[in-house]
């Protein structure tokens, strides 16, 4: 009894005749999950893994969201944190329009009803020792029977074997033991299990990862029959695209912590806009040799998330990127070493240069002797303005000047402490949902990463830019903000104030990120004093933006 | 295009057997198999197919308590069933190389990348001198298109990415020019973007060196990109062998087009995918006749008595079928 | 021998066929049956554990019936004595066999009392990590620190000897060897995915402590308990030969090598016998572990791809 081989059209797809209405079941709004990386004997925390910063999802009911991105791009993470089963360190997380991401423990518990996931391998997912029957059942034993006529033990049997068969196994399999099955049957019992308490939304991830292409078509088939029947909703994380496309109303792709781009599924097939998705399309090989094309992958291997690249994290591997994609230091660093070869002996500014180093937006030439400022600035110049036209990179040169080497700009950071009002869903049949009062603390560290971010954006990133201002790297460090200024030493007073200026309005109106950021003061440190700093456009990550037809898209060739 | 080329391996009656307490397992059963010279042939099926015990078979590597109890192996004329342990250490790595699909855990975290480059070589062609081996380790590196080669060779596996690992580790099975290569899903374990790039790196390899290559997958998408041939295979037999173009065209083995319909395309969204109803049997109690028997929906009588024959129904697309063998029908 | 085997066998797979018994105990309890080391160190300890509880009813002299009739003082092993008698006319047969269910009661006991003590705090430890982790952990490696046996020799004379206090005294200087397995396990069992998978149902920590990663632990635990009584054995066969232990007139193995230890020229049954006794037991204890420790840990399902 085997179906046509040739597949039916697909039908409308639920979300385009959605667009703009109903309430989304699940919304993420600007999710974050760092984990800090320690070093040392004391474990001290160096920094961070960025694997989620700053995620905005959606999901309707009924409907499936694919999540789809490479390895290290925070789609495994992502899945987790709407869970909670990883705490989200920023961000919200809204369930049916209410606010669960600071929902204490035992709350969430009881929400896990409501929401389930089945994940990636079959192998580790399932608790060795347990009977199937003991498995699929085991969200009775925490949550208390199904709720049914009769005996409770009796109606507790009926639901797991209507469970059992639902997705397509037999009663004789429910006394046996995991190791005794395949890995598609192994899915299928993750299924049963996060079935059991009849929740409204499932977060698969890469559910068929592991499987053979036969039994992965099983499998998914399995999952849209379901879906249709219980009226379930999914968030879809895969790798694959081609899985995602066929299982999916809306797709989202990830790259390095970041959603790129989002839009309903032949939307996003039939015009791609982002430069990583139209790679990762380019890239999957089709299993139809008339379809056979030089797949050029993409240059490069993919960054690591603990310190991403700034600007568009995709900028240093993207064959389209232009002067406003985010070229930092470290681009121009690079360059200079390898391209241009200034550290050769054979080069007209190698005897000159003591060093080149790189920081945020900034890179750094170290010299011998304050003499030749004038000389490497003049060749540098000149450089610059001959690679400005065939080069990204230098075209988002905005200046070069020497700078402040030995002093810079602390300013420190106290910790916050806010009392937030949420809303805690009771217990059914015992509390009614009533309004929590909760202390979100926010640790003096986590306040100067906020403060760095802040005052970056106050100070540095001047959307006009018609006049350069004079901040050099901006750094969280510890429980401090520290800049260092270009120009003479004078810039360093008048940033201060700037700073003070920009900031006494936020104060004035009692913003708690304003009242703990303190006063800057300038401070001695051991650095070169003799150096010039290029300074490239200071640029934010680019926001998405909507296209319209519900596909939005992060990336600067399309900002409006 | 039409092999014109001599045969570089020929593989007949392979059969690899396990023996353990609940019985006998027969993961290769009679497998015929070619390759020529200078061509890229795909061995595709899913897990517990036998297509990375044919790769060991060949090689000799088959692990313990198996064996090969059948079938003979011919690779440029000598049959390599026959060889010593020591005359097959002189043909593992030299003149057929394997690329496994874990790099991660093929390269020794211990020892360099030079090191273990150099070992290989040095090992084979008898260069002992530091220098030169440096140099040739260095060349290597550069044909795999790793950037910065000489400061590669310095590191350890942990320090490069999976692309990177398995650049290397094509570098090593390349090192001695063998004729012919193995990969065994050498892609399967990277993100699709390297793995774009690895293929098109294999593609090159092969084209440019003249050796020839087996890739073993389970993935239609890569061997539709890549090879010139395709083997399909079935619980420990090869059902249907065809030319790329001509295997995607007009498969003639239910599997293979079952295989093919349950393959998620991209761009063309399906209802439902098509699904080959049952299980994989055991491969520890086969019956007589064909293995599919019991999946497929074109069986006949005759199927679940006999094995069907190889039977070539068009020029160099030979399928194991008694659809195609001429045998009874219907009933 | 080959005909209960064969019954033995098919009774195992009717078992199965029918799920009477859970599949894994049922597979285990074959596989056990199929190692030599596992039956013979079987079959020893059966007999000494029939042995020790039959005692009270076998029609054998009472130990501790003193015969000082000259002719009965350390009598050479005979018909009516077969192992002897000792110094205080003593049928040293009968003492031996008593002396069993001393010995396997407080080496069960013992090994029994730390392991409980030793799961729990090694369970707390690796399941929560951080400072639960670090305060238990310095304890168990402030036990850990010193030979089990020492240890045991120090609270028992500080206890003072009889039964219940060396029972305590051992246990108190083993549990640490069971905690640190246990934590070892449950550090690794955590981070499995059925555990969270628990989690995402909405267990909570004892739940997911109990249920999950406990039974997926035991396996080592029990190798390393079977060890353990024989280790015990030993060492209340050593306490009470250094007089610590239990007290006279309570037949102990190690009291009667103590009292024989003036005999052995001449009269070397005294000792020897009880000494035999000892080994035979222990050696019974380390073959079922050593044989355990081969049956549950790589298991070998056959070719699984």
């Amino acid at each position: 009894m085997s179906r046509a081989i040739s597949g039916r059209e697909a039908r409308p797809l639920t979300s385009e005749v959605r667009v703009g209405g109903g309430q989304p079941l699940l919304q993420a709004i600007n999710l974050e999950k760092l984990f800090p990386v320690k070093k040392g004997v004391f474990g001290k925390t160096v920094d961070h893994v960025h694997a989620v910063d700053g995620v905005n999802l959606t999901i309707f009911k009924g409907e499936t969201l694919g999540l789809v991105g490479e390895s290290g791009c925070g789609k495994t993470t992502v899945g987790r944190a709407v869970l909670r089963l990883t705490e989200p360190t920023g961000g919200k997380i809204m369930f049916e329009g209410k606010d669960i991401t600071h929902l204490p423990q035992a709350d969430i518990r009881g929400m896990r009803k409501r929401m389930q996931i089945v994940f990636q391998d079959p192998y580790s997912s399932l608790d060795p020792r347990m009977t199937v029957e003991g498995i699929v059942g085991e969200g009775f034993a925490i949550h208390g029977p199904p709720k049914g006529i009769g005996d409770v033990e009796f109606v507790r049997r009926e639901k797991i074997h209507e469970l059992i068969e639902q997705v397509g196994l037999s009663h004789d399999h429910l006394s046996r033991l995991p190791h005794e099955f395949s890995g598609g049957q192994k899915q299928r019992i993750a299924l049963a299990r996060a079935l059991a308490l009849d929740p409204d939304f499932i977060v698969l991830d890469e559910p068929t990862s592991a499987l053979d292409v036969s039994v992965q078509a099983q499998a998914l088939n399995l999952l849209k029959r379901l879906q249709e029947k219980l009226g379930l909703s999914f968030l879809f994380i895969s790798h694959d695209l081609s899985v995602i496309e066929h299982m999916s109303d809306r797709i989202a792709v990830m790259y390095l912590g970041k959603v790129v781009e989002t839009a309903p599924t032949r939307e996003f097939m039939g015009n791609p806009l982002h430069p990583y998705t139209k790679a990762l399309i380019g890239s999957i090989p089709i299993p139809d040799p008339l379809k056979r094309k030089d797949r050029k992958g993409i240059e490069g291997e993919v960054p690591s998330p603990i310190n991403p690249p700034r600007g568009c994290r995709f900028h240093p591997r993207c064959s389209v990127a232009f002067n406003r994609c985010g070229w930092e230091g470290k681009d121009l660093v690079t360059h200079l070493t390898e391209v241009a070869r200034v550290m050769s002996p054979k080069h007209a500014i190698s005897k000159h240069v003591a060093g080149l180093r790189a920081d945020g937006f900034v890179a750094y030439v170290d010299l011998h002797s304050p003499e030749s400022l004038d000389t490497v600035r003049k060749w540098l110049e000149t450089y610059a303005a001959e690679q400005r036209k065939k080069s990204a990179l230098f075209d988002s040169v905005v200046a070069i000047d020497r700078f402040a080497g030995d002093r810079e700009v602390v300013v420190p950071c106290k910790k916050m402490v806010v009392e937030v009002e949420i809303e805690a869903p009771g217990r059914e049949g015992k509390e009614p949902p009533r309004m929590k009062s909760v202390r979100q603390k926010t640790t003096s560290m986590m306040v100067a990463r906020e403060a760095a971010k802040m005052i970056e954006k106050t100070l540095d990133m001047d959307a006009n830019l018609r006049s350069h201002n004079l901040i050099l790297s901006v750094k969280p460090v510890q429980s401090t903000v520290v800049f260092k200024v270009l120009g003479p030493d004078s810039n360093l007073e008048k940033a201060v104030a700037e700073l003070d200026s920009r900031l006494e309005p936020m104060r004035t109106r009692k913003e708690p990120l304003a009242l703990a950021i303190g006063r800057g003061s300038i401070k001695r440190t051991r650095g070169p004093k003799t150096g010039l700093a290029v300074k490239l456009r200071a640029v934010e990550e680019p926001q998405m933006d909507d296209i319209g037809n519900g596909h939005q898209v992060a990336c600067r060739l399309y900002d409006k | 295009m039409m092999p014109v080329t001599k045969p570089l391996l020929e593989i007949k009656g392979l059969t690899t057997q396990f023996f353990i307490q609940e019985g006998t397992v027969t993961a290769l059963d009679k497998v015929d198999l070619t390759i020529y010279e200078n061509e890229s042939v795909g061995i595709v099926g899913e897990t517990g197919c036998g297509k990375s015990m044919t790769a060991f078979s060949i090689l000799r590597l088959v692990p313990h308590p198996g064996k090969i109890t059948a079938g003979s192996i011919k690779f440029k004329g000598t049959e390599l069933t026959a060889l010593t342990a020591d005359q097959m250490r002189g043909v593992r790595g030299q003149r057929i190389s394997m690329i496994f699909q874990d790099a991660a855990t093929a390269l020794d975290p211990v020892f360099t990348v030079g090191y273990q480059l150099g070992e290989v070589i040095s090992l084979h062609q008898n260069i002992y001198d530091k220098a030169a081996l440096d140099k040739k380790s260095e060349d290597m590196l550069k044909l795999v298109k790793i950037a910065a080669p000489a400061s590669v060779l310095k590191q350890y596996p942990h320090e490069l990415s999976g692309g990177m690992k398995q650049r290397v580790m094509i570098a090593i099975a390349l090192s001695c020019s063998p004729s012919l290569l193995i990969a065994d899903e050498p892609t399967t374990a990277l993100d699709v973007t390297i793995q774009a790039q690895i293929l098109n790196l294999l593609k090159d390899l092969v084209r440019t060196t003249g050796s020839s290559m087996m890739l073993i997958t389970h993935n239609l998408g890569v061997v539709a990109e890549v090879c010139d041939r395709i083997c399909v295979m079935y619980a420990g037999r090869i059902v249907e062998d065809a030319e790329t173009f001509e295997l995607f065209a007009n498969p003639k083995h239910p599997y293979t087009s079952g295989l093919l319909s349950a393959f998620p395309k991209l761009g063309e969204r399906k209802e439902e995918l098509t699904v080959i109803r049952g299980t994989v049997p055991d491969l520890m109690r086969l019956a007589p006749g064909c293995a599919f028997v019991d999946r497929c929906d074109k069986a006949m009588a005759v199927c679940r008595k006999e094995r069907p024959n190889r039977v070539e129904v068009a020029p160099g697309h030979y399928v194991s079928c008694h659809l195609w063998t001429g045998g009874e029908t219907s009933d | 021998m080959i005909g209960v085997r064969k019954g033995l066998n098919d009774k195992l797979i009717s078992w199965k066929m029918a799920g009477g018994v859970k599949q894994s105990a049922a597979d285990m309890i074959e596989r056990g049956a199929r190692n030599k080391m596992v039956v013979i160190g079987f079959t020893i300890i059966v007999f000494m554990v029939l042995t020790a509880v039959l005692a009270p009813v076998l029609p054998i002299a009472d130990p501790t019936e003193q015969n000082l009739n000259e002719d009965e003082l350390l009598q050479p092993p005979s018909s009516e004595n077969w192992f002897g008698t000792d110094e205080l006319g003593r049928d040293v047969f009968s003492r031996v066999l008593w002396g069993a269910r001393v010995s396997l009661l407080v080496a069960t006991l013992a090994v029994l009392v730390s392991m409980v003590i030793g799961i729990v705090l090694g369970l707390t430890a690796g399941y929560f990590g951080g400072k639960v982790d670090y305060f238990i952990s310095g304890t168990i490696d402030l036990f850990w620190t010193f030979p089990p046996f020492l240890l045991a020799l120090a609270f028992a004379a500080g206890l003072g000897a009889g039964l219940y206090n060396v029972i305590l005294a051992i246990s108190i200087s083993y549990w640490a060897g069971f905690a640190r397995l246990m934590r070892g396990q449950a550090l690794s069992m955590r981070e499995r995915q059925f555990v969270e998978a628990s989690r995402a149902l909405g267990a909570g920590h004892l739940r997911m402590m109990f249920v999950h990663v406990l039974p997926n632990c035991i396996a080592p635990l029990i190798v390393w308990a079977s060890i353990g009584v024989a280790d015990a054995i030993t060492i209340e066969s050593s306490l009470s030969f250094l007089g610590v232990g239990t007290k006279p007139p309570t037949p102990s193995w190690g009291w009667m090598l103590q009292s024989g230890m003036l005999y052995l020229d001449g009269a070397s049954w005294v000792s020897t016998f009880p000494g035999i006794a000892m080994v035979f037991t222990i050696l019974g204890f380390n073959l079922l572990g050593d044989g355990l420790r081969d049956v549950l840990d790589p298991r070998m399902k056959g070719l699984r791809r």
